[in-house]
């Protein structure tokens, strides 16, 4: 199921609205940071935190007041934080990449991220809204990501970012855009089924009754 | 002037692009002027002339854009990057790609007719727009002159 792992709802649009828009154009969930559980015209809405904290501490505080079942986002921020973000239980993302100090998301993160299965989340917003330096800063920190993602095979997942149902785009701009930054068909549509995998994720041991 | 032999005319690709919100009348030239500045911060002078965008046909709802063969992919990328036309918010989500508008017209969904509900669009009396069974739009001309456009939906019970 595609799902598109970030719309907010603090923009024009209501969550309902949000989702038919998405269902309209191929997704069949969204994430919506703000936003509670539901389904409507049949399309899963995924409640979504989004943390932004100044240290692992502050961080860990918002993590554990997120409700059950939500997709938790952790903004990234410069080297030390975002090592200690990729260790912290409950976070299935970590977000901002685009924004975050150069070198700031590195090998040690993106290598703890792999081992436990902490997705890296790519906005498509900074592509589609920004012009000029900062949509080159966020191809750049893309196109960066994407070699640790090769390298040591932790999770993406692919968001509009939209405040508005009209920043939503199709699974078919979503491949378009991501392919400016080197991410082929494949990757794009495993980035659009994440998330998921991430809320359940796969253990060894399943308690059956 | 003797139009050039098929063999050495240059192939195209049509791209059938559905506009939202599709009450949303949009003229073809500020499309084009929208669509080739997108083309252009993304992919420069050369890459714009090398996509040869253009606008073909404006329909309620959607529109038609044309490219070079083999550039389609960079032409979707720029049209996800158009967010407004002539001032109006607006997204292109393309539809479908192919060798021919012929085909691509057969591929055209009916759209929902806009239905004006009443308001006359000011902050104490807002317009609303229905799209559709579920769909409403509620658009306000703010003090700047602005369309600032909220959007809603009908509850079941009340369709």
């Amino acid at each position: 199921m595609r799902t598109d792992a970030r719309t907010l709802i603090d923009g024009d649009t209501t969550p309902q609205r949000m989702a038919l828009e998405a269902g309209a154009l191929g997704f069949g969930a969204i994430v919506a940071v703000g936003a509670p559980a539901g389904s409507f015209g049949g399309v899963r809405v995924i409640p979504g935190v989004s943390i932004s904290a100044p240290n692992p501490n502050r961080a860990l505080d918002g993590i554990r007041k997120a409700p059950q079942g939500a997709f938790v986002s952790l903004r990234l921020g410069d080297g030390p934080f975002n090592r200690a973000a990729a260790l912290l239980p409950g976070v299935h993302a970590l977000s901002g990449v685009h924004l975050c100090p150069k070198h700031a998301f590195d090998h040690v993160t993106a290598r703890t991220a792999a081992e436990r299965g902490v997705a890296v989340e790519l906005l498509l917003a900074p592509l589609v809204q920004e012009r000029g330096p900062a949509r080159q800063s966020a191809l750049r920190r893309y196109a960066d990501v994407l070699v640790l993602h090769h390298r040591y095979g932790f999770p993406l997942v692919l968001g509009s970012g939209a405040q508005s149902c009209l920043e939503l785009r199709a699974p078919r701009a979503f491949a378009a855009l991501c392919a400016l930054f080197g991410l082929d068909q494949d990757g794009v549509d495993a980035a659009l089924s994440g998330v998921e995998g991430l809320l359940a994720p796969r253990s060894p041991v399943r308690v059956v009754g | 002037m003797k139009p050039r032999p098929p063999t050495l005319r240059q192939n195209r690709r049509y791209l059938l692009v559905r506009t939202a919100p599709s009450y949303v009348r949009l003229e073809a030239k500020p499309l084009y002027l929208a669509i080739g500045e997108a083309v252009t911060a993304l992919f420069g002078d050369q890459g714009a002339a090398r996509i040869d965008q253009a606008v073909v046909a404006v329909m309620a709802g959607y529109v038609v854009v044309r490219c070079r063969r083999g550039e389609e992919g960079r032409l979707t990328a720029a049209l996800a990057t158009v967010t407004g036309v002539a001032g109006q918010r607006v997204a292109l989500h393309p539809r479908a790609v192919s060798g021919t508008i012929q085909s691509l017209r057969t591929r055209i969904a009916p759209v929902p007719e806009p239905v004006v509900l009443g308001g006359e669009g000011s902050e104490t009396d807002p317009r609303r727009v229905r799209i559709g069974a579920a769909r409403v739009d509620v658009i306000v001309h703010d003090y700047k002159g602005e369309n600032v456009v909220h959007f809603e939906t009908i509850h079941p019970e009340d369709r």
